[in-house]
């Protein structure tokens, strides 16, 4: 018959199993429950950074958005400016043109009117003289007597100037 | 069932110290858990699949149940309470292969309730101060002292024998039962007991995995309860 220990019975067998369970324990933290948790708790700790630097990304995407949205409202408004100054400045040189050229009209138009006066003064001289010399011509007929055109030229034009006022310069 | 229900002595150490059935299946479950550790985490990576799922879910079950029932504060002993339920539960097991269960020993129940009470006591002196915590004998008055010791020592023996209980009367039950089959078989006239199969696998399913996997679990709690209750 083998032997067997009591059913009930404190024995040596309480010091193994005390030993076997601290060993066990000892074991079994070293081999399984550190690495794994710590394997766990660092890939969480992964996990989060990962998410933390997607949204920090994200954030600043975000910001060289609204940066570049802002600089190209600028470049907008810059050249709206531009556009702006230059047909301001296209104006002015048109304005300054039309006036040059209505100066210069006035010049020519001045010119003519001067012209056109001398060559009525011309033709009302000329006509005078003819007058002048028609009127010694006719007093000569009628008095009969050749008239000293020479002799009597300053008295008849003192005539037809005294005439002429009244008479040429309506 | 010459002898009794008692484990068989394996051998004996020089000195006349006995080693037991109960510290050789141990060894066994030991060897077992260590091999199981040395390769469910051989390869791991950052990325899990297959094995690792599920020690990862072991592990975190573990640390989690630590936690809700000691605090978070506590986690640090998540190891501990996680080796005693795999030992346990290996433990309790042991009868489904044959092997007489370690925890159908006195002597292993009282080895982890002894750890469990030198815990509370360690870590309650520890979190506490040994002045708080001799002065918490004293509550709720200093007449109560005598009482307040005796519930203490009680917790060990209720904590060992409750699960020394449970597996050693569900062992003496399967014991008996496959004696009188056996025997019944033989009246029948069937030199071999056929009516040992079978029958006998309804009630290994209640007494060795029902009510095995509950006390592990009942102990591990327990333990966790008092540890957590001396140290709050």
């Amino acid at each position: 018959m083998e032997l067997k220990a009591g059913l009930v019975e404190i024995s040596w067998t309480l010091v193994f199993q005390l030993a076997n369970t601290l060993i066990l324990f000892l074991i079994l933290r070293k081999l399984l429950f550190k690495p794994v948790s710590e394997m766990m708790a660092g890939r969480q700790n992964a996990i989060v950074e990962s998410i933390k630097e997607a949204e920090d990304k994200n954030a600043e995407a975000e910001q060289l958005k609204l940066e570049y949205q802002r600089r190209l409202e600028g470049a907008q408004a810059e050249g709206r400016e531009l556009i702006k100054d230059a047909s301001k400045r296209a104006e002015t040189r048109a304005d300054e043109i039309v006036a040059q050229a209505q100066q210069e009209a006035m010049k020519i138009k001045d010119r003519a009117e001067a012209d056109i006066q001398r060559e009525k003064q011309k033709a009302a001289n000329m006509m005078k003289e003819e007058l002048a010399a028609l009127a010694v011509m006719a007093a000569g007929k009628i008095i009969g007597k050749d008239l000293d055109e020479k002799g009597h030229d300053k008295l008849i034009k003192d005539f037809i100037d005294e005439v002429g006022e009244t008479t040429w310069s309506n | 069932m010459e002898g009794g229900f008692g484990p068989r002595v394996i051998f004996e150490l020089p000195g006349g110290i006995p080693v037991t059935e109960t510290v050789t299946t141990t060894w066994i479950i030991m060897a077992v858990l260590t091999i199981f550790a040395l390769v469910a985490t051989r390869r791991f990576d950052k990325v899990p699949k297959g094995l690792q799922n599920v020690i990862e879910l072991l592990v975190d079950m573990v640390y989690k149940l630590t936690a809700q029932t000691m605090g978070e504060d506590k986690k640090a002993f998540a190891p501990y309470i996680g080796t005693m339920m795999m030992y346990l539960i290996c433990a309790n097991l042991a009868g489904l292969f044959g092997f007489r269960p370690p925890t159908a020993d006195v002597n292993t129940t009282m080895a982890l309730a002894l750890l469990t009470f030198f815990m509370i006591h360690f870590f309650g002196m520890k979190r506490k101060g040994v002045g708080t915590y001799l002065k918490g004998f004293l509550q709720p008055f200093p007449v109560m002292l005598p009482l307040n010791i005796i519930g203490e020592l009680a917790t060990p023996i209720s904590l060992s024998f409750r699960l020394f209980g449970n597996i050693v009367g569900g062992l003496i039950i399967m014991n008996l039962l496959y004696g009188a089959l056996g025997g019944l078989s033989t009246n029948l006239g069937i030199s071999i007991p056929v009516l040992q199969t079978g029958i006998p696998a309804v009630l290994h399913l209640y007494f060795d995995v029902f009510a095995g996997v509950l006390q592990s679990f009942i102990f591990a709690m327990l333990t966790m309860v008092f540890v957590s209750g001396a140290m709050d």
